[in-house]
C-alpha cells in the first residue's frame, strides 16, 4: 500500500514536470517562432513590404486569373498571388513560399503542388486506425495496480 | 511529411533488418511492438489532426513535432505501464519517434518541419531526396515488399517442419 503510494507519488511527478515542460515548449513556439503570418502583414502593410511568408494556413489554389491566382486558406481572407499560372488547377493544395507586397498581394518565390495530398490524408488513416486498435486488443489495464501492462515478451 | 503508412513501413522494414540480425528473442513476438508502431506515428496523430482542422492553431502544435517534446511525451505515456515495463515501453516507442525523424528529414519541404533542436534552434534538418507526393509512388511497392516479406517469414518454419517430416520419414 505504502509502496503503491510510492509509485502514484513519483507518476504524478513525472507528468506534472513533463506538463511543464510541454507547456514552456508550446509558449515558445507560439510567441517565438521565427515566421510571419498573412494577417499580421495585413494589418500592417506598410511595415511589411518585402517580407518572407512561409507559413500558411492549409493553402488551396482558388480561382485563377492571366497573372496569379486567388489563394485560398481556413480561417484566413483570400489573398491574390502573382505567378505564372501555367500547370496550376484549381482546387489543389500547395506549399508556398512568398513575398508580401504593400497592395496586400503576394510574389511567389516557391510553390510546389502537394499532389495526392488528399489521398495521403485519407490513407493515413488506415495505419493509425491498425495501430490503436491493435493497442487496445494487446495492452491490459491491471485493476489491481491501477497501471497497464502486456502480455507477452521477446 | 509523408504519409503514415510510409511510416510505418518503413520502420516495419528496417526493424525486420535489426531483427534479422540479431540471435535473440524475436522482437515481434512481444505485444509491445504495437508501441514501436505507435511512435513512429504519434508525433503526426498528435498534430495532423489538429492542424487540418484548425489550421491557425500550427504554432501551438508544432513543437511536438520536435524529438524533445516527443520524448517528454513518451515519458508521461510509459508512467501509466507497470515499473517493470517502463523501460521497455519507452524504448519501443523512442525508436520508433527516431525512425519518424529520420524518414521525414529524407523529404524536400518548402517549409520545414524537422526541428530537430528545438527549443535551441529552428534550423530544418532535411536531406532533401523526395517530395512528399513522392513517397506515395513508392508506397505500393513498399507495401508489396512488405507483404512479399511476411509471407516468406509465415512459411519458413512450416516448410523447415514439413522437409524434416519428409526427410526423417524416408530414413
Amino acid at each position: 500500500m505504502k509502496q503503491n503510494a510510492r509509485i502514484f507519488m513519483y507518476r504524478r511527478s513525472v507528468w506534472t514536470i513533463g506538463a511543464v515542460i510541454l507547456i514552456l515548449l508550446m509558449i515558445k513556439s507560439r510567441f517565438f517562432h521565427p515566421w510571419l503570418d498573412i494577417e499580421t502583414c495585413r494589418q500592417n502593410p506598410d511595415k511589411y513590404d518585402g517580407a518572407l511568408i512561409t507559413h500558411f494556413r492549409e493553402p488551396r489554389i482558388g480561382s485563377i486569373e492571366r497573372d496569379g491566382f486567388w489563394l485560398l486558406q481556413k480561417t484566413c481572407a483570400d489573398i491574390f498571388v502573382r505567378t505564372d499560372t501555367s500547370g496550376l488547377r484549381r482546387n489543389e493544395f500547395i506549399g508556398l513560399l512568398a513575398t508580401f507586397n504593400r497592395d496586400s498581394t503576394l510574389t511567389v518565390d516557391r510553390l510546389v503542388i502537394a499532389r495526392h495530398r488528399r489521398y495521403k490524408m485519407t490513407l493515413s488513416l488506415i495505419p493509425a486506425i491498425l495501430i490503436l486498435v491493435m493497442l487496445l486488443r494487446k495492452l491490459r489495464w491491471n485493476h489491481a495496480s491501477r497501471m497497464l501492462t502486456w502480455r507477452s515478451d521477446a | 511529411m509523408p504519409d503514415l503508412i510510409t511510416h510505418v513501413s518503413m520502420a516495419h522494414l528496417i526493424l525486420r533488418g535489426i531483427d534479422s540480425l540479431q540471435r535473440r528473442l524475436s522482437f515481434f513476438q512481444s505485444d509491445a511492438i504495437w508501441l514501436y508502431y505507435l511512435g513512429t506515428i504519434l508525433q503526426d496523430l498528435l498534430t495532423r489532426p489538429v492542424n487540418i482542422l484548425f489550421p491557425s492553431a500550427i504554432h501551438w502544435t508544432i513543437f511536438l513535432h520536435t524529438p524533445l517534446a516527443m520524448t517528454v511525451v513518451h515519458l508521461m505515456l510509459v508512467m501509466l505501464f507497470e515499473g517493470s515495463k517502463r523501460q521497455t515501453a519507452f524504448l519501443y516507442l523512442t525508436s520508433g519517434s527516431a525512425i519518424h525523424f529520420l524518414v521525414d528529414a529524407l523529404q524536400k519541404q518548402v517549409i520545414g518541419n524537422n526541428f530537430w533542436l528545438y527549443p535551441l534552434s529552428w534550423h530544418n534538418f532535411s536531406l532533401k531526396l523526395f517530395w512528399a507526393h513522392e513517397f506515395m509512388a513508392v508506397l505500393p511497392y513498399l507495401v508489396s515488399m512488405i507483404i512479399v516479406l511476411e509471407t516468406v517469414l509465415l512459411w519458413r518454419p512450416k516448410m523447415k517442419n514439413k522437409i524434416a517430416l519428409t526427410t526423417k520419414s524416408r530414413h
